[in-house]
Formats: structure tokens, C-alpha cells, sequence
């Protein structure tokens, strides 16, 4: 118990020092960015940042969720693709009805990721690799490899909508962060979340159970999915069934430059958010560098390599 | 030649319990014979046969490294990107006059000092394999795309068309490439101090480090195997190709995990032979050949490979379990 509580408290004093250096680090982009070109700080950029990031952000709150449940969905940028995809095939007919079928498709995967890890307790790489793969087939056999159009012009409008000149998808953003944070800070199911990832054993012996918290953690990730899809397919507007590929590997930089750890237990939504900016805005900086656009893999993989061996090499 | 004799008997005798046993070969059987059916003996034919391996060449070639960095515990995200980088390269270099063994030894080279990257990012700075790998995966498909803004690279020299083109006694040389790194991968496993390590460390890491292994070695040296069968798969699929691709085959990666899980060996590490990762190869083949004889639409099978995926490891769960 005390045991417990010092190594709580030790976490706290962790998770506060790395707050500030994850601020440092996002003023510094800021200023860098400021440094390197004037544009950078004009409404109309920083508009640009949000609308062209918005995605990565939304699945980003998700893989948090699945992060601290000490497991990964790399099955996530399927699912936008899937979304994307029904809502150009379903909107002519009803768009409510496309909505409500695409949330429902993207938590019902996540659901099924869930169960099918508890009942064969296979790593959750290789499985949400394995339904990456199945996702991406359900969407291209619907699309018949082809993009769908269908989207009607009032929603893939809703993307460049500004409300008092700040996009609307901003205000989903606060929104999406805001839900997550309370739901990870004051719902029983979202404390338990983080018990069952930092240790299960404790977690079942406490009387947790940790198969239904682990489908709740993929439900949440599918949920987000879903949403991230929806704006996905009013930005692109249209449904791409091979569109958003690697869009995994994006929302899981995020989360782990935000502190999420890959041994669960541990990563904070808020974080999560400075960690989505801290990513765009380096590819922002990029691209007003005028750098090819394909040197931004190529800089995502080396701020993952950095921030996850940064924060291992401190805590050994 | 002797075991699998008898094991051809223990099906003939008691089915169930082979089934659990080696469920590889019943399967490997069973599509034997439904494909013969379903294509009314098309699918025997010697030419249909060899099409379907130099067609799966490159993914028997990416699997059998990909068998040791799994019995590490481990796994490669980035081998399909790491093609599509070496293939870059190759094409690249052949393309602007450095001739033929220039070219290959650069793709190698390349292949292995990847694999080295991975290997040092994950045993130095102890990151997970599967994310070290996947930030692996993202700077190769980056660079590759960047050598030519995303441009495949044409016109290459005759004499690199020879891997994935010609036969040696009329089997594809990519067929032969394939069977070469095959025996090779089964040799460093099963015939020397280095495989007993890989899976002394997949086993247990703590008690092969007090047992005197240099674990940090024994797994570098896996993944930098790993980056060279990506490398030389990469060889043979510009060959083959007639260009080099910054974008080959991404969904090749999972087809090479596919068949090292078809083949029986375990993500926990430690269990598991490149044998099977062969007969998991040719396993993926025929049933993506099955599926292209019976005219199942081409964008359901990395669905298919991927539903093996959970199947297989399932029922090697279930197995353990028994066990």
C-alpha cells in the first residue's frame, strides 16, 4: 500500500517535470516556426494546421485510451478509410442514416478487436494488423477499389467551416479532448482502464474485469475512429477506400510524444493534445521550409524513435 | 525425409490427433487436394506450380528472416518498406552507370544496416520491436519516396532482369534464391552456436544473459539478418518488376508475418522453425491461388491472409493451452 502510494507519487512528480519539457518542447517548435517564416504565425496557417491535422488528432485521443490500457490498434487508419467509404456510399440515401452506420461499424470493429484479443490473448500488434488488413478488404470490396463519390457538397463543406474565424473542427477537437480527459479522470470505467494497463494482475485482484475494460478501451478507439473518419471524409470530400493509410502510425507519435508509454498505465489525453500540435506543427514547418513532402515519414519515425528512447533511457 | 514419413503415417492414422499436432500439413494437404479439384487438375500442373512459387519468392524470402526475429521475441514492421527503399536504391545506381554488383551489394548494404538500426534502437534504447520497427518502416518508406518524389525508376540494365526473369534447369531463379536463403535460414537456425542463442534469448532473455549469451548481439544480428532477406526480396521483385518502386507491395509485410505464424512459430519467442515458415509461405501461395481460380474478387484476400492470421494464432493458442 505504501509502496503503492510513493510510487503514485513518484509518477506524479514524473509525469509533472516531463509536463514542462513537453511545454519547452512546444514552445520551442513555435518558435522555430515563427523564426523560419512569417506566415507562420497568420490566422490563415494556423487554420491550415488544425483542418489538415484534425484526423491525427481525433484517432490520437483514441490510441491514448488504448495506450494506457497497455495495448495498440493499428487498425485505426482502416476504419477512417471504412468510414469514409460508407458515408459516400450511404449519404445519397440518408445522411443520418450514413452517420449513425459508420459509428456503429467503427465501434463495432473495435469491440470485436477486443473480445477476439481477450479470447486468444495474441499480441495486439499482430492482431489489430490482422483486422487492419480485413478493414481495409471490407472497405475496397464496397468501394470496388475505386473512390466513391456521393458526399454532398453541404457536408464536405463543414471541413472549411469557421465559426468567428476559428474552424469548426477546432471546437471538436476541445470537444473530443475534453470527453476523453473526463472520461479517463472521473469514470470509474476510465480509472480502471488505467489499473488494468499499469497491472493486470493487481487490476483482476482488486476484482477488475479486465476483459470487459479491454473491450471498452478498443470500443473507445473504434468510437474514435468512427468520429476521426467522419471528418476525414468531409475533408477529402469523398470516400477513398484506400485513403488514410499509415494514419495509425501518426495518431500513436502523437500519444507518445505526449508521454503515453507502451507498457500501459501511464499517458494523460491533455498531453496527448501537445503532443498532436507539437507533430503538426514540425510538419507545418516543413512544408513552409519548402522540404519534399515525403521527408515527413521519414521525420515522424525519427520523433518516435527519439521520444520513446528518450523516455526509456530515463526511467533505466 | 524419415519424420515427415512418419508423420504422414501418424495422419493416416490418427487424423484428429494430427490435426492438432501439425495442423500445417493437414492444411497444406487438404488445400492440395481441394484445389485440384475445385480447378479440375489445373492447379497440378508443373506450370501453374512454378508460377505460384516465383510469384511468392519474395515473400518466402522476406519470411525466413522474419522467423528469426520472431523466435527473438520480436517482430519487423518495416521489411516492405525496406524493399521498397533497397529496390530504390538498386534501381537507382544501376540506372546511373555503376553496372550490376555495385548496385546489389549497395541494396544489401542497405538492407542490413537498417536491420542494425532497429536492432540497436530496440536493444540500446529498449524500445518495443514492433514500434521501433513501425518508426523504421516510416523513415525507409520515406526516404524511398523521397530519391525520385515518388517516381518509380525505369530502364533498367539487362543484366539486373536475370533474378526475377530467368530459370536455372528450368526453375526460376528467384525459385532457387528463395530455396538458397531457405537452407541457409534453416543451417544458421538449427546448425549453429548463433541459432541455439536466438532461441536460448527468445526463450528466456534473463537466464540466456546469466547463461553467458550476448543477448544485445544475438538480437542485432537477427534483425540485420532480417534487413537482408527484406534486401535481397527487394532484389528479386525489381528484377521482376523491370523498375525500381518506392511503393512495392506494402501488404507484403503481413504475408511474410502471415506465414511465419501459419509455420507455428510463437510471438512469445523461443518456439518455432524456418521449415515451417517455408511450408507457411507456400501455404499463403496456394491459397491465394485458390482464390484466384475460383475468381474471388483480388481485394478480399489481404482480408483473407489477415483473417489467417487470427485463426492460426488462435488455434497455436489453444494448442499450447493443451499442451
Amino acid at each position: 500500500m505504501l509502496q503503492n502510494q510513493i510510487q503514485i507519487k513518484h509518477k506524479a512528480g514524473r509525469s509533472f517535470s516531463s509536463n514542462i519539457v513537453l511545454l519547452l518542447v512546444f514552445a520551442a517548435v513555435m518558435l522555430i516556426g515563427a523564426l523560419i517564416s512569417p506566415l507562420f504565425f497568420s490566422v490563415q496557417n494556423m487554420r491550415n494546421i488544425i483542418v489538415g491535422a484534425a484526423t491525427f488528432g481525433i484517432l490520437a485521443s483514441g490510441m491514448t485510451v488504448i495506450l494506457i490500457a497497455g495495448e495498440i490498434d493499428l487498425s485505426v487508419g482502416s476504419q477512417v478509410a471504412l468510414t469514409s467509404v460508407l458515408m459516400a456510399t450511404l449519404a445519397p440515401i440518408s445522411l443520418t442514416l450514413a452517420i449513425v452506420a459508420s459509428i456503429l461499424a467503427t465501434v463495432t470493429i473495435g469491440i470485436l478487436n477486443g473480445v477476439l484479443l481477450t479470447k486468444t490473448k495474441m499480441p495486439s500488434f499482430v492482431l489489430t494488423l490482422s483486422t487492419m488488413g480485413i478493414v481495409r478488404s471490407i472497405a475496397l470490396v464496397i468501394g470496388n477499389g475505386q473512390p466513391v463519390y456521393g458526399v454532398p457538397r453541404s457536408y464536405s463543406n463543414l471541413a472549411n467551416t469557421t465559426v468567428g474565424g476559428i474552424p469548426l473542427v477546432a471546437f471538436l477537437l476541445v470537444a473530443i479532448y475534453l470527453f476523453t480527459w473526463f472520461f479517463l479522470k472521473y469514470t470509474t470505467l476510465g480509472r480502471s482502464i488505467y489499473s488494468v494497463g499499469s497491472n493486470s494482475e493487481a487490476a483482476r485482484l482488486t476484482g477488475i474485469n479486465i476483459d470487459r475494460i479491454t473491450v471498452a478501451a478498443y470500443a473507445i478507439s473504434g468510437l474514435m475512429a468512427g468520429i476521426a473518419g467522419l471528418y476525414y471524409t468531409s475533408y477529402v470530400t469523398l470516400g477513398l477506400p484506400d485513403g488514410a493509410v499509415d494514419y495509425e502510425t501518426e495518431a500513436i507519435t502523437a500519444a507518445i510524444i505526449g508521454g503515453a508509454s507502451f507498457f500501459g498505465g501511464e499517458g494523460v489525453v491533455t498531453n496527448t493534445l501537445l503532443g498532436f500540435l507539437i507533430v503538426a506543427i514540425v510538419k507545418n514547418i516543413l512544408n513552409l521550409m519548402g522540404v519534399s513532402p515525403f521527408v515527413q515519414p521519414v521525420a515522424i519515425g525519427l520523433l518516435i524513435i527519439i521520444a520513446v528512447g528518450v523516455r526509456t533511457m530515463r526511467k533505466s | 525425409m524419415n519424420s515427415s514419413s512418419t508423420v504422414q503415417e501418424r495422419v493416416k492414422a490418427k487424423i484428429p490427433s494430427a490435426l492438432a499436432q501439425n495442423p500445417r500439413l493437414v492444411m497444406f494437404v487438404v488445400l492440395v487436394i481441394v484445389s485440384t479439384v475445385l480447378s479440375k487438375g489445373v492447379f497440378l500442373s508443373p506450370s501453374n506450380i512454378h508460377n505460384m512459387l516465383r510469384q511468392y519468392a519474395t515473400i518466402g524470402i522476406m519470411a525466413v528472416g522474419q522467423t528469426v526475429v520472431i523466435l527473438l521475441a520480436g517482430v519487423d514492421l518495416s521489411q516492405g518498406s525496406m524493399m521498397a527503399l533497397v529496390s530504390m536504391v538498386v534501381a537507382y545506381l544501376n540506372v546511373n552507370g555503376f553496372g550490376l554488383i555495385l548496385p546489389l551489394l549497395a541494396g544489401l548494404l542497405v538492407g542490413a544496416l537498417g536491420g542494425l538500426f532497429s536492432g540497436t534502437i530496440i536493444t540500446r534504447a529498449k524500445v518495443p520491436p514492433f514500434i521501433a520497427t513501425l518508426a523504421m518502416a516510416s523513415i525507409c518508406r520515406g526516404l524511398a519516396t523521397l530519391m525520385t518524389q515518388s517516381r518509380p525508376i525505369y530502364g533498367l540494365s539487362k543484366e539486373l532482369l536475370v533474378f526475377g526473369r530467368d530459370t536455372i534447369g528450368g526453375l526460376g531463379i528467384q525459385v532457387v534464391i528463395w530455396i538458397c536463403v531457405g537452407l541457409l535460414g534453416i543451417f544458421l537456425i538449427t546448425r549453429t552456436v548463433y541459432g541455439r542463442g536466438v532461441y536460448a534469448v527468445g526463450g528466456n532473455e534473463q537466464s540466456a544473459h546469466l547463461s553467458g549469451i550476448n543477448v544485445q548481439r544475438v538480437k542485432l544480428l537477427g534483425y540485420a539478418f532480417s534487413g537482408i532477406c527484406a534486401a535481397i526480396a527487394a532484389i528479386v521483385i525489381t528484377s521482376r518488376m523491370d523498375m525500381g518502386g518506392p511503393y512495392v507491395n506494402a501488404n507484403d509485410n503481413v504475408q511474410s508475418i502471415a506465414s511465419v505464424v501459419i509455420g507455428g512459430t510463437s510471438f512469445a519467442g523461443g518456439r518455432g522453425t524456418v521449415s515451417g515458415t517455408i511450408l507457411g509461405t507456400v501455404i499463403i501461395a496456394m491459397i491465394n491461388n485458390l482464390m484466384n481460380l475460383m475468381l474471388i474478387n483480388p481485394y478480399i484476400q489481404q482480408g483473407i491472409i489477415g483473417a489467417i492470421i487470427v485463426i492460426t494464432v488462435t488455434l497455436n493458442h489453444r494448442r499450447a493451452k493443451v499442451e
